[in-house]
């Protein structure tokens, strides 16, 4: 009996540890000190920004930039937090360029879906995005139902969904061996609570995977009803940066797209940065 | 096409009794025999190199035709190899139109077993005579497998036309002088002379089954009116007609007179009728008649440019204007979406938004993009949207907004203004710094005294341990992996522990406790009766002692029913065992026949499986 469950630990255990590996791969590029020296610069250069803003705004815009791209440097070595995606939205909407501003708020939006301050600056940041879409009410009914799905992160719901299923297992392990219906109730109550989890992440990835959601960085452009300028456009007014769409496909240099209100079209590829 | 013909032999009589007359009878009808053969020989050899040979017809729909109603003209090549499409002759007084390219048709023909095959091909011309008198239509040349044939010549009688007694198409309007881009009603009314077939009218609804529609132009065909009217007639008196009226809005984006004479429709006017046996009206003959619609002259003038307001956009009609903004409590350059909703009777699905970035009340506090608005349409009333952000905040109120417009009933310019808006619009808000700022570092006296920044956005975070965070990204692998490692590793343990409880002789000896019982119960049937029984008895013992991994003595006699009882199985089959054992003892004791043998085996099998159910 000893045996297999040695083997068992084995199996289960060397997953993480070639996650943790990997992980410390991803971050290699910059040491910790370096890391924390790079923030420091960051927030010095926003501080900086803040305080020259109205007196010598080409001054500020520097610093900003100096700050956008510290933060910048911090995420491409591995760093992941939603604060760091949350200050680069910051740094974007200072910068004058809503559309990365709403990009990072969103992915700072899906790590840490439940911080106020982040949804305030979002939804600041997308009113100055034209032209605006407000949520329906049919979505907000969803949202309202669905509230674990949309109120919890996507690592937050995957966490929940691996240690109710570790515990919801392990418990009908030991009723193997002490065979009480009060231990069959516990862990089936939690495997099925691990399974509505992880319904509701595959849920996300699948439909993240299927139609990538994107936000328009570069603005000014039409929505077209081909992929070319020679197409006639599918909506009159332009796409203003920051205004949120859904990618269905991508041919070439042009993206189909799907705006909130359902109406789809092309817009090229580099007008819109994935999330 | 194909046709398929068989001719039976006609030479093939009885034979009677033969005497002289019948001889010289037979010498006769031998004769004639003969001579029909011969005949018919000749007919099915003119037949067919006839049948070989090309040849071209031309057929005429009719003899006597009206003027302006097409008839059709045939023009057939039979028995060809290869043909081109033929050149129709130019006809004086009369238009030609090829209505299709070619029919192929072919025909099979078998007589006696001979098979001959003929093939032809038709085109179709539609002839429309334009002038009262003969038409002579002159032959069609046509190559035919390298030949050149030509058809005969035909005639053909054409009569002046009543058609526009029969029917006609007007089209009138309620205004005889309209402006550009003015919207106005159109009636389409499809004049008709009801057919009258055994002394009765054809009804209204039947008759318009023979009209057809050729173009429409703005009209719907499905709102359709049906009247009956009486007009006067060219002999002075009045005559019933059918009206069908249907009416659509139109809206002139030119000068110029109203012309909508593309509007055609076609009738298949009947002149013979007759009833089917479900009462309704079937077409024997009938004429084909086509009129284009008679526009009522209306004149369409441009807007006037005297009075013409400087943002007047091309509203043509009469209108209102209608704004609603929100939020009015805000910060300067926070967006306003200000609704503007336009009313009015004229072409409300065209009709352009106002200028707004053109106009200077609104400019001098606002921005106001450029951009063209897009409005959404809800019955006669138009909605558009805009952002836009004040510039100061001593802005009080959104000015009331001007929507120009053309009055075509009074003929000049009207501008409709929409009520005024109060605003409240505070300085831009302070950022939120308290959060981003270290009390350590020399910035943070810095941004203390510096004035506050024109936006609303909340301040960084600056909690280490929260921005160098690594998140490990969620991937379906690793999802696949949380759900579905705990319950294999359960299967493992499940089974492990499955093949723990297997492995000791006491549970190999329990499952193998059935299949012993019947090996021992069927060499039993070998044995002679009075071991039979013993046998039998011996392994219904040997099934109790191996299920429980007992010594098979514990349950000789009593001891087993006593076991059963305890085991609670229920005592039908306890006492059914209790039966079989005796009959086992009496068996071994007094022996029994080689049938009763069988019967006491079977029964024997019949108990354990019963048993077996128990779980014992």
């Amino acid at each position: 009996m000893r045996r297999p469950l040695v083997l068992v630990f084995l199996f289960c255990v060397s997953p993480a540890n070639r996650l943790r590996e990997s992980q410390a791969a991803d971050t290699a590029f910059m040491t910790p000190d370096r890391q924390r020296e790079v923030l420091r610069q960051a927030l010095s250069a926003f501080d900086d920004a803040v305080a020259c803003a109205q007196h010598d705004p080409a001054g500020a815009q520097e610093l900003y930039r100096r700050a956008a791209g510290s933060f910048e440097s911090l995420v491409t070595s591995g760093m992941h937090s939603a604060a760091l995606e949350y200050n680069l939205g910051n740094t974007y909407f200072r910068l004058g360029m809503p559309g990365h501003a709403i990009l990072h708020y969103r992915r700072a939006e899906r790590l840490a879906p439940g911080d106020e301050v982040l949804r305030a600056n979002l939804a600041y940041a997308r009113r100055q995005a034209e032209p605006h879409f407000p949520a329906r009410g049919q979505e907000r009914l969803w949202q309202r139902l669905l509230f674990w799905h949309y109120g919890s992160s996507l690592a937050q719901r995957f966490r929940t969904a691996a240690v109710l299923s570790g515990l919801g297992w392990m418990l009908l392990m030991i009723r193997l061996r002490w065979r009480t219906p009060m231990v069959l109730a516990a862990g089936a109550f939690a495997i099925v609570l691990a399974l509505a989890c992880g319904g509701s992440v595959l849920a996300q990835l699948s439909d993240e995977r299927a139609r990538p959601p994107a936000v328009v960085v570069e603005g000014g452009y039409l929505l077209r009803l081909g992929r070319g300028e020679g197409y006639d456009p599918a909506l009159r007014q332009s796409l203003g940066a920051g205004v949120e769409v859904r990618i269905l496909q991508q041919r070439g240099d042009w993206v189909e797209v799907r705006l909130p209100n359902d109406l789809t079209g092309w817009l090229p590829a580099a007008a819109i940065e994935r999330l | 096409m194909w046709t398929v013909g068989v001719v039976s032999n006609p030479l093939i009589h009885p034979r009677g009794r033969r005497t002289l007359p019948d001889v010289a009878a037979d010498l006769r009808a031998g004769r004639r025999a003969r001579r029909n053969c011969a005949a018919l020989w000749l007919l099915v050899t003119w037949t067919a190199r006839a049948a070989a040979q090309a040849t071209l017809e031309l057929e005429v729909e009719a003899d006597e035709v009206r003027v302006r109603e097409p008839f059709l003209v045939n023009v057939r090549v039979n028995n060809f190899e290869s043909c081109d499409a033929p050149d129709f002759p130019l006809l004086e007084n009369a238009s030609v139109r090829a209505q299709s390219g070619g029919v192929d048709s072919s025909q099979m023909l078998s007589v006696n077993g001979r098979m001959t095959v003929s093939r032809s091909r038709t085109y179709v011309f539609e002839v429309t005579p334009l002038a009262a008198g003969e038409l002579a239509i002159p032959p069609a040349q046509v190559r035919v497998d390298g030949r050149m044939l030509q058809t005969k010549p035909a005639r053909v009688v054409v009569r002046p036309s009543d058609a526009e007694l029969l029917f006609w198409v007007e089209i009138t309007c309620d205004r005889k002088r309209i402006y550009v881009g003015q919207r106005v009603r159109l009636t389409l009314t499809i004049w008709v002379k009801p057919v009258k077939m055994q002394e009765q009218l054809v009804p209204p609804d039947e008759m318009m089954g023979f009209l057809r529609v050729i173009n429409f132009g703005p009209f719907s065909p499905r709102e359709v009116r049906t009247d009956v009217r009486r007009r006067s007639s060219a002999g002075g008196g009045t005559e019933t007609y059918y009206a069908y009226e249907t009416h659509a809005d139109y809206v002139p984006d030119r000068p110029g007179q109203l012309k909508l004479d593309d509007v055609e429709v076609a009738i298949q006017y009947p002149t013979r009728l007759s009833r089917d046996i479900f009462g309704t009206w079937q077409v024997r003959a009938a004429r084909n008649l086509r009129a284009r619609a008679q526009v009522e002259s209306v004149e369409i003038v441009p807007l006037p440019t005297q009075g013409r307001p400087p943002h007047f956009t091309g509203a043509v009609g009469t209108y209102g204007i209608t704004v609603s903004a929100e939020p009015t409590i805000v910060r300067v350059g926070d967006p306003i979406r200000l609704t503007i909703e336009i009313r009015g009777d004229g072409p409300i699905e065209s009709v352009p938004p106002p200028d707004l970035a053109g106009d200077p009340r609104l400019t001098q506090s606002f921005r106001v993009p450029r951009e063209e608005l897009a409005g959404e349409v809800s019955g006669s009333r138009k909605r558009f949207t805009q952002i836009i952000r004040a510039e100061r905040p001593d802005v009080t109120e959104i000015p009331a907004l001007e929507y120009p417009y053309f009055d075509p009933d009074r003929e000049m310019y009207v501008v409709a203004l929409s009520a005024p808006i109060r605003l409240t619009v505070t300085p831009a808000a302070a950022l939120d710094t308290s959060s981003l700022v270290d009390t350590s570092s020399p910035a943070a006296n810095q941004n203390a005294a510096a004035p506050a920044p024109l936006d609303g956005l909340r301040g960084n975070k600056t909690q280490e341990t929260e921005l160098l965070a690594v998140g490990a990204p969620v991937r379906l692998d690793r999802l696949a992996l949380v759900l579905f490692v705990p319950p294999a590793v359960y299967g493992l343990l499940w089974g492990y522990g499955a093949y723990v409880q297997n492995c000791t002789p006491a549970q190999r000896r329990r499952r193998s406790a059935l299949r012993t019982a019947r090996r021992r119960i069927d060499q039993a049937r070998a044995l002679p009766p009075r071991d039979c029984g013993a046998e039998i008895a011996a392994a219904l013992n040997g099934y109790l002692a191996d299920r429980l991994d007992e010594p098979a003595a514990r349950f000789v006699g009593n001891a087993a029913t006593a076991f059963l009882d305890d085991r609670r199985v229920p005592a039908p089959l306890c006492a059914r065992w209790v039966r079989l054992l005796g009959r086992c003892e009496q068996a071994s004791f007094g022996g029994m026949t080689d049938g009763d043998t069988a019967a006491l085996a079977d029964e024997a099998r019949e108990c354990l499986r019963a048993l077996e159910r128990e779980r014992l």
